[in-house]
């Protein structure tokens, strides 16, 4: 497990559902797969693909 | 070529495939939009324009950040983020991350703006490129 500090004692009230990003005017993007898209396999060894999981039980 | 694309915090949607981050593995993953809060009215909330020069984002006091201060990782409230603190910048095309110094933080506060709260499956994605936590 990484290291990681705490600087202030915000996260308590973070974590209660008031954490926001300000969008104004559309000027705030992620970078979302294009629909469709397989990333090639040179590529692919840089990132942990999503995958959907599925749920049906087999039998 | 990139094989995501740029889509506005707005036109998000629940199960969308996103760009994230796993800090443990210090890996990019892609992590699925689980849920999305939008159009909250906030009066009166502090918020920070954090910019590294390329790369910038406006953000509330309560949202939360990675970032490196005197080269430790912290993750904490956008406020604490100072000048020289660095941000984790990703490259779509490469799918690799980069550090990012930051150069200014404005500080102003909401004027009944809209805001937008996604929440990705692992905690964490990219706006503008810069990692995020939810």
């Amino acid at each position: 497990m990484k290291k990681v500090i705490w600087k202030s004692n915000i996260r308590i009230k973070a974590v209660g559902g008031f954490s926001i990003v300000v969008a104004v005017e559309d000027s705030a993007y992620l970078l979302r797969r294009k629909k469709g898209t397989e990333i090639p396999r040179l590529k692919a060894k840089n990132i942990v693909q999503w995958k959907k999981t599925d749920n049906k039980k087999k039998k | 070529m990139s094989w995501h694309e740029k889509t506005s915090v707005t036109d998000l949607s629940v199960g969308d495939v996103v760009l994230s981050y796993d800090i443990n593995e210090e890996k990019i993953i892609e992590a699925e939009i689980i849920d999305r809060v939008e159009e909250l009215y906030s009066d009166g909330k502090e918020t920070f324009d954090i910019s590294t020069g390329d790369y910038g984002i406006n953000l509330t006091i309560f949202h939360i950040l990675p970032y490196y201060h005197d080269g430790e990782l912290v993750i904490d409230n956008c406020g604490m983020v100072e000048v020289g603190d660095e941000l984790i910048i990703i490259d779509e095309d490469e799918l690799s991350v980069l550090r990012e110094e930051v150069i200014s933080i404005e500080e102003g506060v909401t004027d009944n703006q809209s805001v937008y709260h996604p929440k990705s499956s692992n905690g964490y994605y990219f706006i503008n490129r810069i990692l995020l936590h939810d």
